[in-house]
Parts: C-alpha cells; structure tokens; sequence
C-alpha cells in the first residue's frame, strides 16, 4: 500500500454525518492509527518472556506479526507490530498493542475483535481485519505460554 | 507521493464504478480447474494426442502419462494403481457399482430366482438413487433407503445393518453429504460388515459388497480406503479442482472384488471401462490427485476457518433466533466447507433470498436439482428440518481461495438482500 501524504488523507476524510449515514472513506480512527501507529517494531523473539504471534497470510493479502513481553507477574509490560494489509488491517492490530499493554496475559486474551471493530468503527466488510487481530494476539500469548512451560503440548500455531 | 485517487483506497467505499466482484460458494457444486491442472490438461492435449494403445512414439507418450495418473489417484486414496478405473465420472462409477453387484448376484451359486436386495441411506445422490429406483420399478432388485437420523444427520450403522437379508448384495453410502455437509459412519460400517460377510460365507449366503460415493470429500479431509475400508469407492474429479471425469477404486477388481464391465468395446482399462482413453482429462485429474495428496490438510484447514468464520458472521449480523444452522448435528462429523443454513421468517425462501444477493453466488441445495421451484430440499427434510424452515435453506459452501475478506462481502450481501425482502414485504 503507497505511503499516504497528508492532503491523501485529508481526501478521503469527510464529515461526519452521525453513526446511521455511510461514511465514504475511512474513518477517523482508522486513519489516525496509519498515520500515527503505535508500537511498530519488533522485540527479541529469542527472549524467554517475548510472545510472538505470526498469523494470515500473503495470499489473502492479510499478515500480522504481533509481539508482547511479559514481566515476571504475568502483565505484558511492551508490544510492538508489523502488519501487512490494508489501512483497517493496520489499526486493528495497532489498537491491538495499545490495548495489550498493562495487561495480564488473561485478560488480554478477553479482547474480542467486536470490540476493536467497534473502537475502530470498522465497516462490515473489514471485520475480518479485526478478527485477524484478535487472532494475533492469541497466537503471540499462546507462543509465550508454550515458552515458559516447553513440555507442555500445545497445538502448533499456524499461519492460515 | 501526492494523494491517492479516492476509488484506489477500496476499505469501505462503494467505489463508483462496477459493483464489487461476485463471491462464488458454491465449491459443492463444482470447482473451477486448478491452474497447474489446466495446464497439465492443456499439454496433453496438444503434446499427448496419440491413441495410448498404438506402439509407436505419439501412443506411448499419452500412455505414460495415463499411468502416471493411475498411480496419483492410488496414492491419493491409498490404493494400488490396478485399483484404479478411469470413468466418464462419478454418475458412471456409482451405476457400475450397481451394476456390478447384481451381476455377482446373479452369478453366485445358490440365488436361483431370488431377487437381489441392496441397501442404501435417504439422502444420496441421485447417481445412486436413481438407477436403484429404476431396478426396483422393473423387479430386477429391492432396495432400502435407509433414513438418516433426524439427530445426527447420519445414516446409523445400527439402522443400515437392521436392513440386512439373505438377499442382501450391496451396501452403498455417500462419504458426505453434499447438501448438508454430514460425514457418514462408513469405516465403521465397513467394519461391521467384513465381520457380517465371514459368518455369511459359512452359511452359503452371498457377500455384501460395500460401496462408497467420496464425492464430496477428497480435498477436504482424509480419504483412504484401507482406513474405509470399502470395496469401492467414487472419485469426481470436478469436486477436487479437477476436470470433468472421475474413476473409481475397487479393491482388486476382477480378482478380490467383482467389476462387471457396463461398456464393450477395445479393451482398454483391461475391458472393465472400454473406450479410447481421454488423455488430456485423465492428465488433469491425476494433477488434480497430486494437488490433493500434497495438500489436502491444509486446504482442510484453511476451509475450516473460513466456514466457521462464515458461520460467526452470520450468527452476529443475524443473531441466534433468526438463524437455524441446517448443517449442524449433535455427534456428527462435517464437510469443513460447508454452511447450510436458514434465516427464519416469511417471504426467506432460499431462492428468494438469492435472487437478491448482488454479490453473492450459492444454491439452496444440490445443484442437479435447480429446476424444483420452491420445493424445499428432500435431504434436509429426510433429516428432520420442519418445512418452513427447510424452504429458507441456503447452502454455501466455500473453496480453498475463499478468504475471511469474502465472508465478510458476503454477509453485507445477505443482510442487504433480507433487509430488501423485509421492505417489499411477505410474498
């Protein structure tokens, strides 16, 4: 997807006209997370207490990389993302680092991608971004699991 | 870079232009050719044209490519290549089946006169329904059709052995059932039935041969006749990305299983299915097996996550009291891609609802029953779905391309077209 100045998105960007009307373009949110992303980046996938969640795939033209260290109390203390996908794709798993942190691994494996869809006000033919996100965060916290108990079998991750 | 056209962004924009391209799920019904067995296809064509029976060069060439097929359709149901006879397709197997068990019948000691009895379940395919409703109209054989459970959507081994006479000479249930997706306890049966023949034997009765349509299940999980344990087993390649041919397995045919040759003629398949082999076709349908045996728990898997994805969509934009899932039965199995399901109220009929997608491309039930009107489908009402229901029924059914992205294109679809039914009111 091509880098997006400033008066591209400005383009796209029309008034709001209240929940009921179809808003052409993305919205808001939407664009302030493509133009201002939280947490892009990698942490050390080596490191013991690091999570790393690799899902989608680039046939579907959907991949997220989501990553979250863990402190020794189980709250995940850091995030960072990658994503590979359209703008919808890239603030649901931005949004999805930002919700991570200062969460325990459990409660961060109750965010569900209705709320981020909702957040996000993603239109219906983007939900499947956010379950995509939701998929990456269980993906990178059961990757974390798996490394502090490695006898335990655990289904493999797959990348879909 | 300056601004992107506004038509460029796509992400929930109606762009000005044409309508979004149409999601086909209706993998059931049939699949497109995969590339790499166009193209296998294509190159027999030109470079494979030779008569495979002829000595020379041009022959040879189309006969190795035809046993290498062969042996790629062993491999993919875990059989031997002499298992394997290329046919016209899966209507063509299923009918030699038949017409092979009441042949055997005819010519075991000990049957003077009787009539031979085979059974089967209520919801195959009309392959096999109907040539034995047409032996059974003109007194050649008896059949059962044995009901499904209206809680498993099975066919219960209990139920398809109950059945068994004297007379019996054949046992034939579908893998899977195209409309609603419902796997069939054939292993089991099987099972039941070696063990039912070695007593039958001692007793001078005649063996139950045990026949099975796969039809709807290669590609989409595992197919192996050793685990099946079968006789026979249909193969339809235009299910499987493959052409429009099929084979079928038999186990040993003419040696540990009886194959009574329907056709006469230059003796190819070794005079069990003569006829001037369809090189080209029988190219593609062996990279179409290849494809399959490298692939199939993927595309399994990946099917899976799409049809259930589909099918939580569907639940949220529908919610729970206005949707009933016509595919899903306690204990039962399933096809990984299929969705038969029904949006409750008036005026819903599956057709109806259909008509009105702008997007979407799917049937109400097996595609070889299109012209019924607005009959609802007789394998969902054999299972047990009440009438009004059954009418509404819509069945998708996804492929290995379909992604979460059409799922989600698909839904929009089918809540624009029930909320525009809801405004022009009940028929």
């Amino acid at each position: 997807m091509a880098a997006l100045g400033r008066a591209g998105a400005a383009l796209l960007l029309r008034p709001a006209r209240g929940a009921a009307g179809p808003a052409l373009g993305y919205h808001k949110k939407v664009v302030d997370h493509y133009e201002n992303p939280r947490n892009v980046g990698s942490l050390d996938r080596n490191a013991k207490n690091v999570g790393t969640g690799l899902v989608g795939a680039p046939a579907c033209g959907d991949v997220m990389k989501l990553q979250v260290e863990v402190d020794e109390n189980g709250r995940i203390v850091e995030a960072r993302f990658k994503t590979f996908g359209c703008g919808s794709a890239i603030a649901s798993s931005s949004l999805a680092t930002e919700w991570v942190k200062g969460k325990t691994v459990d409660e961060a494996l109750k965010i569900k991608n209705t709320d981020i869809a909702k957040e996000l006000c993603l239109p219906p033919v983007k939900l499947h971004c956010s379950m995509l996100a939701e998929d990456a965060i269980k993906a990178a916290l059961a990757d974390y699991k798996l490394k502090q108990h490695p006898k335990k079998e655990e289904p493999e991750q797959k990348a879909n | 870079e300056g601004a992107a056209p506004p038509g460029a962004m796509g992400a929930g924009t109606e762009p000005p232009g044409p309508a979004p391209s149409s999601v086909y799920l209706d993998y059931n019904a049939t699949t497109p050719l995969a590339p790499e067995v166009a193209q296998a296809l294509g190159e027999a064509a030109c470079q494979a044209w030779g008569n495979p029976s002829s000595a020379h060069p041009a022959g040879r060439k189309a006969k190795e490519l035809i046993a290498g097929a062969r042996e790629s359709l062993a491999r993919m149901v875990g059989g031997r290549p002499e298992d394997v006879i290329f046919t016209s397709g899966g209507t063509e197997a299923n009918n030699m089946v038949i017409h092979t068990a009441l042949r055997h019948f005819r010519e075991s000691k000990g049957q003077d006169g009787a009539t031979p009895h085979i059974i089967t379940s209520g919801v195959e395919h009309d392959s096999i329904r109907l040539p034995l409703e047409q032996l059974v109209k003109e007194s050649l054989a008896e059949a059962t059709f044995v009901p499904v459970s209206p809680r498993s959507g099975q066919a219960e081994v209990d139920d398809v052995l109950a059945a068994v006479r004297p007379t019996t000479c054949l046992v034939s249930i579908m893998l899977a059932n195209n409309e609603t997706g419902v796997i069939m306890p054939v292993s089991k049966l099987s099972q039941h039935i070696h063990v039912l023949n070695q007593k039958r034997v001692a007793e001078g009765l005649p063996r139950i041969l045990v026949h099975t349509d796969a039809a709807q299940m290669i590609g989409k999980g595992r197919v192996d006749v050793q685990e099946l344990g079968v006789d026979y087993l249909t193969i339809v390649g235009h299910k499987f990305y493959g052409p429009r041919i099929g084979a079928l397995y038999v186990r040993g045919p003419g040696t540990t299983t009886p194959l009574h040759p329907m056709l006469f003629g230059g003796g190819q398949e070794r005079s069990f299915r003569p006829g001037t082999e369809n090189t080209p076709m029988i190219a593609g349908l062996g990279k179409a097996a290849e494809l399959v045996s490298r692939n199939w728990e993927a595309y399994e898997a990946h099917m899976r996550d799409v049809r259930d994805y589909l099918e939580a969509r569907l639940e949220a934009s529908f919610g729970k009291q206005r949707l009933h899932f016509n595919s899903k039965f306690t204990g039962s199995k399933r096809l990984c891609n299929t969705c038969n399901f029904s949006i409750l109220g008036p005026g819903l009929q599956g057709r109806r609802v259909l008509a009105h997608c702008k997007t979407l491309l799917a049937s109400v039930g097996a595609a070889c029953h299109s012209e019924k009107g607005d009959r609802p489908s007789s394998i969902l009402l054999s299972c047990g779905i009440p009438y009004e229901v059954a009418q509404n029924a819509l069945r998708l059914s996804v492929g290995r391309d379909t992604t979460r992205a059409d799922v989600d294109l698909v839904v929009q679809d089918l809540v624009q077209a029930v909320a525009q039914l809801g405004e022009d009111g009940a028929s």
